[in-house]
């Protein structure tokens, strides 16, 4: 579904991604965990060709996504849906009409089938009570939340996650982490999700991927993760008071 | 979309269509008024020939009798560049006459140009319908050219004023034919004290004469004796006028002072006469205190006058000279826009 | 990305190559905003679009009402200053009379497009600016490009839509209140009546002077926005970036004007 091939990029003669080789599989939900600079968001911004690559081929199903332009670029993003950081919500719209802005810059649809599914979407992120509330008199989790239902909002095939729980306190993280699962396991999309909440990483993802300077360190599902031997996963895990046991202590119930 | 943003988004659709059709209307309005109801109103247009317009633009005014009655449509040098073609839109119709004139003058003290038409003597012939389209315009005098001749000329005669040349010159700055005069009128007043004297001896005289009193009352009254002595003298009187006549054949040979005086030519005694006669029209016209100088000789107020006036001129003439740099401002000032 | 990244001056110890690659940047900024704008200018019809509408006549909403009442006082202040300041002139020549001429035809001409070039840059301008290069940096422009909306056609145009529609009309507004101003200080201070205030005003003013005055405006409108959009779109380093470009936007403005300005008077007016 997305794949890096030897992909290299530099800033002003800074290397940030040196020979990165990645495959997100169709349907999977991928985690990228790292330390800061280790190109996490850059990967997933290579992805969707807000940045271009140095050198090295990205391919989103199949095809190189590096030389697009214009419409085929549109056409290309069209499968994506993104959210971000900060959660880039526009702060002069409500978040009904931020949601609704994907569809009706987009596509061709009523008015009436806009309201429909916009509304839907919300109630799926518990954001029903908030519709007409603009950006800035929300808080971090709900604004979290209704760039979530923007980004699935248009049904996109893969969906990007930067750093979706970071800002927020532990417990609105758990129901961001509950909502891409259900996201997930509902739509059927491929996810990938760049962070560095461990908690996160291992409770929502079918694999993680290490990112150390610039290159992948290891890739693997959350139960190896937990097991490897490599000594900047270790740190990584042991900095977080990640126990090896972490699947069999951490409670059910905070997950589902 | 929620009801209230909805509402909100007429309100700004209805506050800036009202704005814009507000303004629309003021434009239109203003373009209008500008324009001087040219859209509506019926306009008569004349064209002339000028040998130059003195820097006329399209659109200034043009005036007949000082009332605005049309604008300068167009401007453009003859295509043999013999003069320049002018075409001017009227809103009434004008009749012109022979000896009419067509002149360019500055419009205001801060520039900007004028057309000015002279319709020309009424009592000649009309200048005919198509010749409209073809008349002369006059040569446009260069205002700041005149203005500086002019100054030039005041400043000619103000320093020639104030380094004493000249009558008047004279006049202020030498104060010895004040004197001179004043010494005059002095000796005048006494002249006439003593013709007084005369005249009053003359009334004493008479009396005496009425009265048969002294020699010649005695010589009118009846006394024989005097007529015998009179006799006498009268024979010693014709023995002198024997002498006399010698004296004057003297003179008339030009023999002697008078003589010479008298009869080589009588240059002199013209001169003489000139002299007498000018001096006593100068003395009466000055007993009469006729004249400027008169009155600057025996009025000290009006020499005091005469100095304010110079001193006026003096500073009219800085004035000028201070105006000349703002005039050349604002002359800037609006070119530059 | 709506603008490629700023040309990289390549690290060069020679004095004269650093001076040829800032020159070679400088250009490079110059041409972005310019075919920024044009790309906006070219999908203006695109505002009759039903979806659009709403943007643009928001965008009409606040750069041409939101300015009227600073641009009330501003223009009828300036309207006074400037009689007041021709009148004591014009009164050592006992040519008050002309008070309405030269305060009509300055502000038809120049002030009255400059004056509102300068609040307008000072108030829409630098919002345009600010805001811009706050969505650059809370990643929102790049938001919208995922979302495959083109920021020229969704940020850009409507601003430059509103600024150069908007421009000419508020001339006229100023125009029009300073000419006012004007004939107050005319009437009150230097004894004009105020038609003979008018009837001089309308003697010395021809139509030419008003449109000339608008179509500057029109021009002060797509500069404004140029520099506008571009010095957002182009933000960079977080809040301290988003201060740099509504300064640099500002200062930018003002020059192009005045540079603009000069070369319309000079071409009109010779």
């Amino acid at each position: 579904m997305i794949e890096f091939r030897n992909v290299k990029k530099d800033f002003s003669g800074r290397p940030v991604l040196r020979g990165f080789n990645l495959h997100v599989r169709k349907g999977e939900t991928m985690c990228l965990v790292g330390t800061s600079g280790a190109g996490k968001s850059v990967t997933l911004k290579h992805m969707v060709r807000l940045l271009k690559a140095s050198s090295g081929e990205i391919l989103i199903d199949g095809e190189d996504i590096q030389p697009l332009e214009g419409k085929a670029l549109s056409s290309m993003r069209e499968k994506f849906g993104y959210l971000f950081q900060s959660a880039a919500l526009l702060q002069w719209l409500t978040v009904y009409e931020n949601v609704a802005l994907p569809l009706r810059e987009r596509t061709k649809l009523s008015d009436g089938e806009i309201d429909r599914k916009v509304r839907h979407v919300l109630d799926r992120v518990n954001m029903s009570h908030a519709l007409g509330k603009l950006p800035a008199d929300i808080s971090g989790g709900m604004q979290k939340r209704a760039g979530l239902a923007r980004a699935v909002v248009s049904e996109p095939d893969i969906l990007l996650y930067d750093e979706p729980t970071s800002g927020l306190d532990p417990v609105t993280s758990r129901t961001i982490d509950t909502l891409i699962h259900d996201l997930q396991s509902d739509l059927g999309v491929t996810s990938v999700v760049v962070t560095h909440d461990m908690i996160s990483a291992l409770t929502i993802s079918d694999r993680i991927a290490m990112l150390h300077q610039g290159t992948v360190l290891e890739v693997s599902p959350p139960r190896e993760f937990l097991a490897s031997q490599n000594e900047v996963v270790r740190d990584f895990l042991d900095s977080q008071c990640i126990s090896r046991n972490f699947f069999e202590e951490f409670p059910e119930r905070i997950l589902k | 979309m929620s009801e209230n943003s909805r509402k909100k988004d007429v309100t700004t659709e209805i506050v800036v269509g009202a704005f814009m059709f507000t303004m629309l209307v003021v434009l239109l309005t203003i373009t209008v008024v500008m324009s001087q109801n040219k859209f509506f109103e019926k306009s008569w247009t004349l064209k002339a020939e000028f040998p130059d317009v003195g820097g006329l633009k399209e659109g200034e005014s043009v005036f007949l009798r000082g009332v605005k009655i049309g604008n300068v449509d167009k401007i453009e040098v003859a295509e043999d560049e013999s003069g320049v073609e002018l075409e001017m839109r009227l809103d009434r119709p004008v009749t012109l006459y022979e000896g009419y004139k067509l002149q360019v003058e500055t419009a205001s003290m801060l520039g900007g140009m004028r057309l000015v038409i002279d319709e020309g003597d009424h009592s000649g012939p009309k200048i005919p319908e198509d010749q409209l389209m073809n008349l002369k315009g006059e040569p446009t005098p260069d205002l700041l050219e005149t203005a500086n001749l002019l100054v030039g000329d005041l400043r000619e005669i103000t320093s020639q004023i104030s380094s004493g040349k000249g009558t008047i010159g004279r006049l202020i700055y030498e104060d010895g034919l004040y004197a001179e005069a004043e010494g005059l009128v002095k000796s005048l007043n006494e002249t006439a004290a003593d013709l007084e004297i005369v005249s009053e001896n003359a009334r004493l005289i008479s009396d005496r004469l009425a009265t048969g009193k002294g020699t010649l009352g005695r010589l009118l009254s009846e006394d024989e004796g005097l007529f015998t002595e009179l006799t006498n003298t009268v024979a010693n009187v014709n023995a002198a006028s024997g002498d006399i006549r010698k004296i004057v054949a003297r003179v008339e040979k030009g023999e002697g002072t008078l003589g010479r005086l008298l009869s080589s030519d009588d240059q002199v005694y013209k001169d003489l006469s000139a002299t007498v006669e000018s001096l006593r029209s100068f003395s009466e016209s000055l007993n009469n205190d006729e004249g400027t100088v008169a009155r600057l000789l025996s009025d000290d107020t009006l020499y005091i006058k005469v100095e304010g006036l110079v001193d006026e001129a003096r500073a009219t003439i800085d004035d000028f000279r201070e105006t000349s740099p703002i005039t050349t401002f604002s002359t800037i000032f609006f070119g530059a826009f | 990305m709506a603008l490629n990244d700023p040309y990289e001056c390549p690290a060069c110890t020679n004095l004269f190559a650093q001076w040829g690659h800032n020159t070679l940047a400088f250009f490079q900024q110059v041409g972005q905003a310019i075919l920024l704008n044009s790309r906006a200018l070219f999908m203006t019809p695109l505002m009759f679009r039903k979806r659009m509408r709403t943007e643009v006549a928001y965008q009409l909403f606040y750069t041409g009402i939101k300015s009227l009442p600073v641009l009330s006082v501003v223009a009828f202040f300036v309207g006074m200053i400037f009689a007041v300041q021709t009148g004591i002139e014009l009164a050592r020549f006992g040519q008050e009379v002309n008070v309405g001429g030269a305060v009509t035809v300055v502000m038809l001409r120049e002030m009255g497009p400059f004056m509102t070039g300068l609040i307008i840059v000072a108030s829409v301008g630098s919002s345009i600016g600010a805001q811009l290069g706050t969505m650059k940096v809370s990643e929102e422009i790049s938001a919208l490009e995922i979302m495959s909306i083109d920021p020229v056609r969704f940020l850009v145009m409507p601003r430059l839509v509103a600024l150069m529609v908007m421009m000419p009309f508020l001339t006229l507004y100023t125009d029009v209140l300073s000419i006012f101003g004007g004939g107050v200080i005319a009437t009150v201070q230097l004894g004009v009546e105020p038609a003979a205030y008018l009837d001089n005003a309308l003697l010395y003013a021809e139509n030419k002077d008003l449109y000339t005055g608008l179509f500057k405006a029109l021009v002060f409108g797509f500069v404004i926005n140029m520099v506008a959009c571009h010095q957002g779109l182009t933000t960079k380093g977080g809040a301290v970036g988003v201060g740099k470009s509504t300064r640099s936007t500002v200062v930018i403005s003002f020059l192009v004007i005045l540079i603009t300005g000069f070369i319309l008077t000079k071409f009109f007016y010779g």
